[in-house]
């Protein structure tokens, strides 16, 4: 970062880095079908003189590459006209998030992959069920340092473990994602994908309509990804996102809290997004009620917010039961372990629209008695906050950020039309 | 580059692989991003990388590495087949067959007129600027923004078989939106010139600036538009939007990886089994769809794949029945073929090459047919152009798809705007109504940037054809937005 700092001749400067290491075995239909090692490096560079700003990217690092890139940058902001909205590149400050890397490195080593895959197919196989799934682990580092001093350094490392298990009639699913890959159980992972599937064949329909569900907490994070690409202070106020006009208003169940914890031990976040916005502890909702949005830089200043901060990890606190124990306290409802393909029907309601996956079940008196056909499903999440039941306990969860969230049940889902099969 | 893979492949073959080959990729990007009159980002980027893949017996390998050295390949291909030697200890099987290819020796460039990379970053922004000018001036417009990109990737390929291609290929495009808001709602309106392969020429006749005002006005139209109604209704779907339909409903379930379950874990599989290869009804009679990855301008005519296989065209549907699927040189003896079809493609130099939708086209109509004929022939329904909202199940039957701007039709006449637009379908279903196409005069190739399939996660790169289509019946407004 230095020698690419030192290549410009520009008096603003912002340089980010990042160095990754993936390691990946795939198997589908009972067999192995890829296994990969990726490496890459990249380093983004950006210029700026009297508000005319540009920047480049390179994945080189020799003298002459850094050289290329701060004539790439400089030349961009050369072209660029003077930007009313530029900020200076943010001041002195080191920050470093040391909890969210571990030295294990069990699943780089493709044997170690091979094996746990084989077993995992073993146990599919011995029922007669097609095996398909994951299993991988990522390295990577993150730097930024800018020309006024500010310094950020990240290592993170993160294991998944994913594996779907299909039989005639039906399959079952299941995931665990770990920042410390020592805590992953594959072979857990399996046992749960086969008994749900399992207890998925030959599913009966139901007709589609409102009905109270359980969402194991993979269900919510999918859910909850949206919320994070609607969190923009900037598009609140100016009349263009779901949570305009919103902010200090109850938007749900005042059990909701949904924040962010740069520390937090199960998802630790990111300690500095690509402005040098450093993370902090934040309520996003608190109570219930909408606390806090996502701001740049800019905006905060336009708007003369002096503590702000981003989304680095997202947290909804929840209960201490199991999905077990949420299943007991529900009569009748339908029980959806995986959410797929949801995509926005209407931003200023935050309507989305997806299909259930891999294991869906009608429940009755506390228990999955029979699985039930794939529904799509119209709704919001926004709805869905005003309409909890009950909250289990949270648990590391895949999401487009590290994101803890607990089951839940609700009171109503709205499916309005049912999948083939 | 041609040294770091001949290299790489002669190590391949000291290894005594099966099959192995060597990519070195360079990526060199351009986007820029203006706003409101203000130039949010112009951003140049550059990669550079080698991928190499080793068969053993029934096991792969794949190894990658940035700016690769000598000693450096001699790494990756020892990394490659080191993963490869772990896939076959611990997965002993017998070898699938690898389907036979010429060894090309070729070179393969896309086809351009003005190099995007020679024209001059003050002009696409002063295009940029005047597009985003022309729309904030519209009155009811509250916030406008417009992009332009263009990718040119530059790669030698070698295989143990002593194929040998050197393929550069170029793309192009761009794209503006203005957002109308009022009364607590917003409304979006988008113009683009697709992305194609392609040089800046490709920008320049879309016509972007004349188009943008009355873009703008349609923002505002939509924003104080009727809502969506409920219930079946005649649907007449422009070129831009049926892109969208075709890659979710046809190109998806048709990729072979997909039927065979590769993909059960995250992407999906497929309706499409190979038990109604030849027998399905996908579709009415009048739908013929074809992939061809030769066509012009098409994001995935690239010459040859990354498993080097010569682009060729092949029948999907034909008279609306399924009759083909998209495959790679390993999937192909699962349908019995001694020929990949090839659409074995990679994201850069860091993956490996998995099966990816190729370009495919709906046949225009035999018959003279034009969209205001369409519509002057349709009672009750809703003409779509653009591409919105989609979502579709895991095995690519159940689907909902939205789009960008909606008329409602009645009497064979438009009356006004539509905003939130969905419609649901069953895919066999859906095709099945199609029941007019119009003629070539308004068959249009659209270009689809952002397919996501594999793990880790890919991005996918073709275009799909089709002239303004009708299917009768289908069902609307069940999202009840």
């Amino acid at each position: 970062m230095e020698r690419t700092m030192n290549a410009t001749t520009m008096p603003q400067a912002r340089v980010g880095c990042s160095s990754s290491h993936h390691a990946l075995t795939r198997f589908a239909a009972n067999a192995l079908t890829q296994n990969v090692a990726r490496s890459d490096q990249s380093l983004v560079l950006e210029v700026a003189r009297n508000g005319k700003h540009g920047s480049a990217a390179t994945n080189q690092v020799a003298p002459s590459a850094l050289a290329q890139l701060a004539r790439s940058a400089e030349r961009a902001a050369n072209y660029a006209p003077k930007d009313s909205e530029y900020l200076s590149p943010p001041s002195r400050q080191s920050l470093d998030c040391p909890g969210s890397y571990s030295p294990c490195d069990t699943w780089l080593n493709p044997e170690n992959r091979v094996a746990i895959v084989s077993r995992i197919l073993s146990l599919g196989k011995r029922k007669g069920l097609r095996v398909s799934g994951v299993l991988s682990m990522l390295r990577e580092s993150r730097g930024m340092k800018t020309s006024k001093g500010f310094e950020g350094y990240q290592r993170i490392s993160e294991a998944l473990c994913s594996v779907s298990m299909e039989g005639q009639d039906g399959s079952g699913w299941a995931e665990q994602i770990s920042s410390f890959p020592e805590t992953l159980d594959p072979i857990d992972v399996a046992q749960r994908a086969m008994n749900i599937c399992l207890h998925a064949q030959r599913p009966k329909e139901i007709q589609p309509g409102d009905y109270p569900v359980i969402l194991a907490p993979e269900a919510v994070a999918s859910l909850f990804a949206y919320w994070v690409w609607q969190m923009d202070a900037r598009e609140a106020d100016e009349k263009r996102s779901c949570f305009s006009g919103r902010m200090g208003q109850r938007i749900g169940d005042v059990r909701v809290h949904l924040h962010s914890q740069p520390l937090h031990a199960e998802a630790p976040g990111s300690s500095f997004n690509a402005e040098g916005i450093p993370a902090r502890d934040c309520s996003w909702i608190d109570r219930g009620v909408l606390k806090n949005l996502s701001f740049s830089r800019f905006w905060a200043r336009k708007k003369g917010v002096r503590r702000f901060t981003f989304p680095c990890n997202l947290i909804l606190d929840g209960g201490d039961g199991a999905l077990e124990d949420l299943l007991q306290g529900v009569s009748r409802g339908i029980f959806i372990t995986r959410l797929w393909y949801i995509r926005m029907v209407e931003p200023m309601s935050l309507t989305l629209t997806g299909l259930t996956r891999d294991g869906t079940f009608w429940v009755e008196r506390g228990k999955p008695v029979k699985p039930i056909r794939n529904l799509r499903f119209n709704d919001s999440p926004l709805r869905l906050l005003s309409q909890i039941e009950q909250m289990g306990a949270p648990c590391r969860v895949q999401a487009p950020l590290p994101a803890c969230f607990p089951p839940l049940s609700l009171k109503s889902f709205r499916f309005t039309s049912l999948a083939t099969k | 580059m041609k040294e770091l893979a001949l290299r790489s492949v002669d190590a391949l073959k000291t290894a005594r692989v099966r099959y192995g080959d060597a990519r070195v990729v360079q990526i060199r990007e351009q986007n820029i991003h203006v706003r409101d009159q203000r130039v949010q980002d112009v951003h140049e980027r550059e990669s550079l990388g080698l991928g190499v893949r080793a068969l053993l017996g029934p096991a792969w390998g794949f190894a990658s590495m940035p700016h690769p050295t000598r000693i450096g390949c001699d790494r990756v291909v020892n990394e490659a087949v080191g993963i490869a030697r772990a896939g076959r200890r611990g997965m002993r099987g017998t070898s699938q067959p690898w389907a036979a290819e010429p060894a090309h020796v070729d070179v393969y460039q896309t086809p351009l007129v003005k190099d995007p990379f020679l024209i001059s970053t003050q002009r696409k922004l002063d295009l940029l600027l005047a597009v985003n000018e022309r729309m904030l001036k519209t009155r009811g417009v509250s916030t406008a923004a417009a992009w332009m990109g263009f990718r040119r990737e530059e790669k030698i390929i070698s295989n143990t078989e002593g194929a040998l291609l050197h393929l550069k290929l170029t793309m192009s495009w761009a794209k503006a939106v203005a957002t109308a808001t009022g009364r607590g709602e917003k409304a979006t309106r988008y113009l683009e010139a697709t992305p194609r392969s392609a040089g800046y020429e490709h920008i320049e006749n879309a016509s972007l600036i004349e188009k943008a005002s009355r873009t703008a006005e349609e923002a505002v139209e939509k924003l104080h538009a009727r809502p969506c109604p409920f219930g079946e209704l005649d649907l007449i779907l422009d070129p831009d939007h049926l892109a969208l339909t075709l890659h979710e409903s046809v190109g998806h379930p048709t990729e072979l990886d997909r039927v065979l379950g590769w993909e059960a874990n995250f992407a999906g599989t497929s309706f499409a089994t190979l038990d109604k290869l030849g027998k399905l009804r996908y579709g009415s009679p009048q739908v013929n769809l074809v992939a061809d990855n030769t066509l012009a301008g098409g994001l995935s005519s690239t010459g040859y794949d990354d498993d080097m296989v010569l682009c060729q065209a092949w029948d999907l549907i034909r008279e609306g029945i399924l009759c083909g699927y998209t495959t790679t040189r390993e999937t192909a003896h699962f349908i019995g073929d001694s020929r990949s079809k090839g659409s074995s493609r990679a994201d850069g130099w860091n993956h490996t090459p998995i099966t990816r939708i190729p370009n495919f086209y709906l046949e225009p109509g035999p018959n003279p047919l034009s969209p205001e004929e369409l519509i002057s022939d349709t009672k009750d329904g809703i003409y779509i152009q653009g591409q919105g909202s989609f979502s579709i199940d895991q095995r690519r039957e159940n689907f909902q798809f939205g789009g960008d701007a909606f008329w409602r039709i009645k009497n064979g006449k438009r009356k006004g705007m539509l905003k939130n637009v969905t419609y649901q379908s069953v895919t066999p279903l859906f095709w099945g109504c199609c029941d007019a196409i119009c003629d070539e005069t308004d068959w249009q190739l659209h270009g689809v940037l952002n397919c996501g399939k594999g793990q880790p996660s890919q991005t996918g790169r073709m275009s799909h054809g089709s002239a303004t289509s009708r299917f009768r019946g289908i069902t609307v407004g069940a999202a009840r937005v």
